[in-house]
């Protein structure tokens, strides 16, 4: 019997438990970093709203709002837990224009990109994506297997 | 096709807005009021009552000391605070079911009147004259149409899909044209009904006007309906893109270091009213 852990709006969530299903509904602008270590089974997901911190005093209330303090945490309490970099299969979802027809903003964009850099920084490679577009997505991550569904109001497929 | 006499009849059959609470809503307004007055009204009605002391004494307010009774609630929070609990509390009972012409899971819909009631106020520094007090129950209720219009938009989502999807159209305008009624008219008919103040239905009436209709509240709930959908509160739904959104973005002149400077002020507290007010049950 699966059970699911929901990871809200600048949240993120950690599990080793083989029935966890880690779920995080409606990203727009925001993106969801799923990380999976296939040979401990343990799983992460964070998902982040904005680029970078600096434009917030209090950033540091909540840290999983920003790309530049959520990530390293997030890599972090991974490492905690045993996983090993090189076994880290790293997944991005999101990063969408739902709102912004004319792409006049781009907050997904910039989300995107923030997480590029400071992964390529530390040498991590982007195994899977499923970024930009206008569509919007609810991500599931099934710890036993590591396998990620993506859907939203119209359509569901795996990662 | 929905006809006036459907509208009309669907209006009437909604579960009247709670009476007590709109006696205390009008006094808040109005030249009559005092602490007492106030007091007195609410604690006719016991639910009510006993609403406005939990949500008092919740982290929302984070009080040093428990509230025990209704008049010393209205003395610390004051009667803008209470004015916006009252249609919190009354509300939140319409948006129960899953409207599911607007939302993929029940609460969503919540969830973004929540956020939009939260930015609005938030954002009331933008105007040089607005009537602040009533700017959270503006941005609450901006959709309130949507109660009634669901099962008309589930019943021909391929149809205004299609109009949105092929045809660019607003998803506004594609109600307009597969219904007959938009959610803001009917929004605006079942304010009217309910006798809220003017500038409430207004913001209910234009908040997708591709004009930009000239209040500062239908401006400042216009922007905060763009904000809660860029943060994804609804974005089940993708296709809501609006006319509007572009003409209050450029009033305010907002680039995008304002729209991230706006979701991150905002988003804490947002997510604070949300967990007060829980409606959502995603259940597996």
């Amino acid at each position: 019997m699966n059970k699911t852990t929901v990871v809200s709006i600048a949240d993120m969530k950690i599990s080793s438990n083989p029935d966890d299903v880690l779920v995080t509904y409606s990203l727009g602008s925001c993106i969801a970093i799923v990380l999976y270590d296939p040979y401990k089974k343990i799983g992460g997901m964070m998902h982040v709203m904005l680029p970078d911190s600096s434009i917030d005093k209090n950033a540091n209330i909540n840290p999983f709002k920003y790309v530049d303090l959520g990530l390293p945490i997030l890599f972090k309490n991974l490492f905690k837990l045993g996983c090993k970099r090189g076994s880290i299969v790293t997944s991005l979802i999101g990063g969408s224009n739902v709102m912004d027809k004319n792409n006049y903003f781009n907050i997904g964009e910039r989300n995107y990109q923030a997480i590029r850099k400071m992964l390529w920084r530390n040498n991590v490679i982007i195994n899977n994506e499923d970024i930009g577009g206008s569509k919007s997505r609810t991500v599931r991550l099934y710890i036993d297997s590591g396998k990620i569904i993506v859907s939203n109001a119209k359509e569901e497929y795996e990662l | 096709m929905m006809l006036m006499k459907d509208l009309v009849q669907a209006i009437e059959f909604l579960p009247a807005f709670n009476q007590n609470a709109l006696k205390a809503m009008e006094l808040i307004r109005s030249d009559n009021y005092t602490n007492k007055r106030l007091s007195d009204i609410i604690k006719l009605d016991a639910s009510l009552s006993a609403n406005i002391l939990k949500i008092s004494n919740s982290a929302l307010y984070a009080k040093p000391k428990q509230i025990y009774d209704v008049s010393t609630a209205i003395s610390l929070l004051g009667k803008q605070q209470i004015y916006s609990l009252l249609t919190l509390i009354s509300t939140q009972s319409y948006f129960a079911d899953l409207l599911d012409g607007y939302e993929v899971y029940k609460g969503e819909l919540w969830e973004h009147n929540l956020a939009v009631a939260v930015i609005a106020e938030n954002l009331a520094y933008l105007e040089k004259n607005v009537d602040k007090s009533i700017l959270f129950t503006a941005g609450l209720l901006h959709d309130i149409g949507k109660i009634i219009l669901s099962i008309w938009v589930k019943k021909e989502a391929n149809r205004i899909d299609e109009l949105v999807d092929k045809e660019n159209f607003d998803f506004i305008d594609a109600e307009k044209t597969v219904l007959g009624f938009t959610h803001s008219d009917i929004g605006a008919a079942i304010l009217k009904h309910w006798n809220f103040p003017e500038q409430i239905i207004n913001s209910a009436k234009y908040h997708h006007d591709d004009k930009l209709f000239n209040d500062p509240i239908v401006r400042l709930v216009t922007l905060a309906d763009f904000l809660s959908f860029t943060i994804g509160f609804l974005a089940q739904k993708d296709n809501m893109y609006m006319k509007s959104y572009d003409q209050v973005l450029k009033y305010y002149n907002i680039k995008t270091k304002d729209v991230e400077k706006m979701i991150a002020d905002n988003i804490d507290k947002v997510l604070n009213i949300i967990n007060e007010f829980k409606l959502i049950d995603r259940g597996q």
